[in-house]
């Protein structure tokens, strides 16, 4: 077995987390967005279509791409403690084990958030505004 | 595996006699003799305490149960009157939620927790007695109402208009709001405790990958409280301000608005759901592997499930508002909120069904008690599901079906996984077995009685019986449901009944074991039983997620003090504190031992809530000044310059007794009740923004807001304060003086400059909150500032104080730190409340 030692990446405590922040930050904005337009009946209109329905629209897009950020740079670091792991380096294994469960939780919240997210945005497609 | 008990006992008998280390060990740990225990603050004795109680309140809880069953028995029944009935459904509700639920979960935590970890205790232990005596006093104090008839009668969610003075004139609401309040402070301050305990005072070796599932568990569960309690607080503070001095927030009548109650109960409400759940799913997960007799599978994907359902449950909070009005596209995002967090739940229940199906299991009465939560529990989930569909939903809402749902959802997601913790951990605090026989009996009894009661709810329901009516007439078809609903409620009750009968039979029969009598693989069973105080003569090294299971030789090791902390040398009570993700060990933490300034903080805390109820309010202000008073003294007593630097942590590793900043467990306590104190002001932000869009057309201004000069001055000065703040830190750290003295004493005259300024600018503006919506949330938004404020002078004052007696130094630092960082936060808030309340809406 190999036993070169590679510098592993550094993972915050709170990293796990990041997608269902962004996720938690999304609903409470279309939530918000929602509720001022049916208050108020705004009838603003951006590039001819209904400015908050667009806002929406951005702020569904935005939360998409964040997670899939997040998710996708998780995966990547989940992969490299595997390969770390796999090598059996020994003085790397304890490191790279937590890598690896930080890694991994935050890909799995990463996909969970991406499906809640797209869950809200469909509803935006389907349910009329201010019913 | 773990020992064997012969070996063990020799192992024990080995024992005696002590060593001078353990000898030292005994003396710091030794618990108070008589009504001095009452004085003891170790987690062991609190953490008992705080179970005891809970059970008290849910047997409590339960008579009130059996009470309303017994009404509703045959219809048009005279036995309770509607008076008396709304009292005992309210305080039903309430009992169960508040009492029993949240702080039984936490009181479980407490004692189990530092041993799960391999830690001596919590890092906070006197604020966990201190928490304990403000449950057991407010709990005793809103539950002692029923006997005078001023019991809280407006629903365990008490919604306005129906909780508002007009409708509720007696104290029965004030006792419910304020008498809640004071018990809330117990699962905060606990929130707090589990949350640094967790992330800090782990064993060594025990990183953040191999830490048990019920650790996760209470970990989100804290984070959870820190997030879901505040609005709750703030919406009690709210409508006590309306009922006392006539405030406007939930009366429409002047431009307030009944719903916005409802927004923030149920911001704490739906997140209770799973503040009760999450800690028995934990438990779950730790009993599913010891009696499938194999770890659990699926260990980071039910993390990722305990985080997910932590997180995502703050999204669902509508759902129980689908009947409200809302745009129905709001809805529809709650809608699919709520059925997103089935998702990770799945997730869960697969990870036991595939722990069990992978291991060997063991069918002893805690894992009956697991295969009765898993039936009902998902039974519960599946009627969950059905009413996140909002056509459903209004079908159903405020019938029995509802009824049905929450308890299945309940009872089965925390009674039985409870009953199953009590069989499962029995023996680390008596040192003796509960009877199996008698525990299948219990099992069954609750298994069919539940299910008997609850089961036909859901047709009552679906045959549209509404909740909490008193009576009603035999034509509507709903005798035969109601009364096999109340026989399996008895039935239900004689098992409970059956298992206080074990109880107490077991301290005197039951079968006595050493250690580990179900092998589990957890640290919780490594040391001998019952507990002592320290629990483990030294803090052990782990190497894995069972560390029982991994380490063959570990029980021994411990026991003979070849690991960590295995001497007391200067008597006084140690754990370690290690880091946060790695759990490599940072410091030898001093913690204190048996005082009574919790219980007599808690009762004059008590006092203050009691004068309050009582509208004593010029009293209750003395009372709070005393209160302040002590709390200042309390924290006077700790973060003493210590003796020496370093101190030998055994195996030859030397550590220190100081770790400051943001190191500090002291600094992050602060940190965590900053995002408490966070979240208190959010809700308050969220009641001006609210009322806003809830009066579009009739929301006006004051012409002193108008003007920006105020908030111009106002910002400038929290800036600058805060500036200076952070200049005397940084003075102070490298040993500048007259800079630290210059920069604290230049911010302190900012902080009272804002104060001369802009108090009176306020008062003096047209701005009657007794008026309109508008200046009551105002008001709030600013007195909530203007009171940070003068606690950050007070704070300020505190660390000059502590310099000039020479307990704050350039190295030990952290009553600075904690200062900048509770003056940083204020200024951030006061930003925040002059901009909302000057320039918005724009």
């Amino acid at each position: 077995m190999a036993t070169q030692t590679r510098t592993l990446p550094h993972i915050r405590l709170i990293t796990p987390v990041i997608p269902l922040v962004i996720w938690f930050g999304y609903f409470s904005l279309v939530y918000g967005l929602v509720a001022v337009d049916c208050a108020f009946q705004v009838e603003q209109e951006w590039f001819g279509m209904d400015a908050i329905g667009l806002l929406n629209l951005l702020a569904t897009i935005a939360a998409i791409a964040l997670i899939g950020v997040v998710a996708g740079l998780a995966f990547r670091r989940w992969r490299l403690a595997r390969e770390v792991l796999a090598r059996g380096v020994e003085e790397q294994a304890a490191e790279a084990d937590r890598l690896r469960f930080l890694a991994l939780v935050t890909l799995l919240l990463g996909i969970l958030s991406l499906v809640a997210t797209f869950w809200i945005g469909g509803a935006m497609l389907v349910v009329p505004q201010c019913t | 595996m773990s020992e064997s008990r012969p070996a063990m006992e020799r192992r024990l008998a080995s024992h005696t006699p002590l060593s001078e280390g353990e000898v030292r060990l005994r003396k710091a740990w030794a618990r108070p003799a008589g009504i001095g225990i009452l004085s003891e603050v170790n987690n062991t004795v609190v953490g008992r305490y705080i179970i005891v109680t809970g059970f008290a309140f849910f047997l409590l809880g339960g008579i009130l149960a059996l009470l309303i069953r017994t009404q509703l028995i045959v219809p048009e029944n005279t036995l309770i009157d509607v008076e008396l009935f709304n009292q005992l459904f309210t305080m039903h509700g309430t009992t169960m939620m508040f009492l029993f639920a949240v702080p039984i979960m936490l009181g479980f935590a407490v004692y189990l927790i530092p041993q799960m970890l391999g830690s001596r205790d919590l890092p906070f232990p006197r604020l966990s007695a201190y928490g304990f005596w403000c449950y057991l006093i407010g709990g005793l104090l809103v539950f002692g109402s029923l006997f005078i008839g001023a019991a809280p009668d407006s629903g365990w969610f008490m919604y306005p208009p129906l909780s508002s003075l007009p409708y509720s004139r007696g104290i029965n609401t004030d006792i419910w709001l304020l008498g809640l309040s004071f018990v809330e402070i117990s699962s905060l301050v606990a929130a707090v405790e589990m949350i640094v305990g967790i992330l800090k005072v782990r064993a060594p070796g025990l990183s953040i990958n191999r830490m048990p599932i019920f650790a996760w568990a209470v970990l989100v569960t804290a984070f959870m409280i820190v997030f879901a309690f505040p609005p709750l607080l703030a919406a009690d503070i709210m409508l006590e301000l309306e009922r006392a001095f006539g405030w406007v927030f939930f009366d429409a009548t002047r431009n307030g608005d009944p719903l916005l109650w409802q927004h923030l109960f149920w911001f704490f409400g739906h997140p209770e759901v799973y503040i009760i759940f999450l800690p028995a799913a934990g438990m779950v997960s730790m009993i599913v592997a010891t009696f499938a007799r194999r770890p659990l599978m699926g260990h980071t994907w039910v993390v990722m499930a305990l985080i997910a359902v932590g997180f995502i449950s703050f999204g669902l909070w509508v759902h129980h508002m689908f009947a409200t009005g809302i745009p129905r596209l709001s809805l529809s995002f709650f809608s699919a909120a709520s059925m997103a967090v089935a998702i990770p739940t799945g997730v869960q229940v697969f990870a036991w069904l595939a722990t069990l199906l992978g291991g060997r299991p063991w069918l002893k009465p805690p894992l009956l008690f697991i295969y009765g939560f898993l039936f009902i529990f998902v039974l519960g989930g599946l009627t969950g599901v059905m009413i996140a569909l909002v056509p459903f939903d209004w079908q159903v809402h405020d019938s029995y079906f509802i009824v049905a749902h929450l308890h299945y959802v309940l009872i089965g997601g925390m009674v039985f996984p409870l009953f199953a913790a009590f069989y499962y951990w029995m023996p680390l605090s008596s040192g003796r077995m509960l009877s199996e026989r008698l525990g299948r009996w219990v099992f069954w009894l609750m298994f069919l009685g539940f299910n008997i009661s609850f089961l036909p709810m859901h047709l009552t329901g679906l045959l549209g019986m509404p909740r909490r009516v008193y009576t009603y007439p035999a034509e509507m078809g709903w005798n035969t449901l109601n009364l096999i609903s109340t026989l399996g409620a008895y039935l239900l009750a004689a098992g409970v009944l059956v298992f206080i009968i074990d109880v107490i039979r077991h301290h005197r029969s039951g079968e006595p074991v050493v250690h580990n009598p179900w092998n589990a693989g957890t640290l919780d069973w490594l040391a001998p039983v019952p507990f002592q105080p320290w629990t483990f003569f030294s803090v052990p090294q782990v190497h894995g997620r069972y560390p029982v299971w991994d380490q063959a030789e570990l029980p021994g090791e411990v026991d003979r003090g070849e690991h960590f902390l295995a001497d007391a040398p200067a008597e006084q009570r140690e754990t370690l504190i290690t880091d946060m993700v790695s759990a490599k060990p940072l410091q030898v933490l001093r913690i204190p031992g048996p005082t009574w300034l919790p219980l007599i903080a808690a009762v004059i805390t008590s006092a203050f809530f009691l004068a309050a109820i009582a509208h004593l309010y010029a009293l209750a202000l003395v009372i709070a000044a005393v209160v302040l008073v002590i709390f200042i003294g309390w924290a006077w007593m700790n973060a003493r310059v210590p003796p020496v630097d370093q101190v030998d942590a055994g195996n030859g590793v030397m550590l220190p007794l100081y770790l400051g900043g943001v190191h500090s467990h002291s600094w992050l306590g602060l940190f965590l009740g900053l995002l408490v104190d966070a979240t208190l002001f959010g809700s308050l932000l969220f009641t001006y923004f609210y009322l806003w869009t809830a009066w579009p057309d009739a929301w006006p201004s004051a012409p002193f807001l108008e003007a920006r000069l105020p908030m111009v001055v106002g910002l400038v000065l929290l800036l600058a304060s805060s500036a200076a703040m952070a200049y005397a830190k940084r003075a102070n750290q490298r040993a500048q003086r007259s800079g630290f003295w210059l920069g604290i004493i230049t911010a302190f005259v900012f902080g009272v400059a804002f104060l001369i300024y802009l108090i009176p600018l306020f008062a003096r503006a047209d701005l009657d909150p007794t008026r309109h919506g508008f200046d009551a949330s105002v008001w709030a938004v600013m007195g909530y500032h203007f009171f940070h404020v003068c606690i950050a002078l007070l704070l300020a004052g505190y660390s000059m104080a502590r310099v000039v007696v020479g307990h704050l130094t350039p190295r030990h630092d952290t009553d600075l730190r904690n200062t900048a960082l509770f003056w940083h936060y204020t200024t951030g808030t006061g930003i925040l409340a002059l901009l909302a309340v000057f320039l918005f809406p724009f």
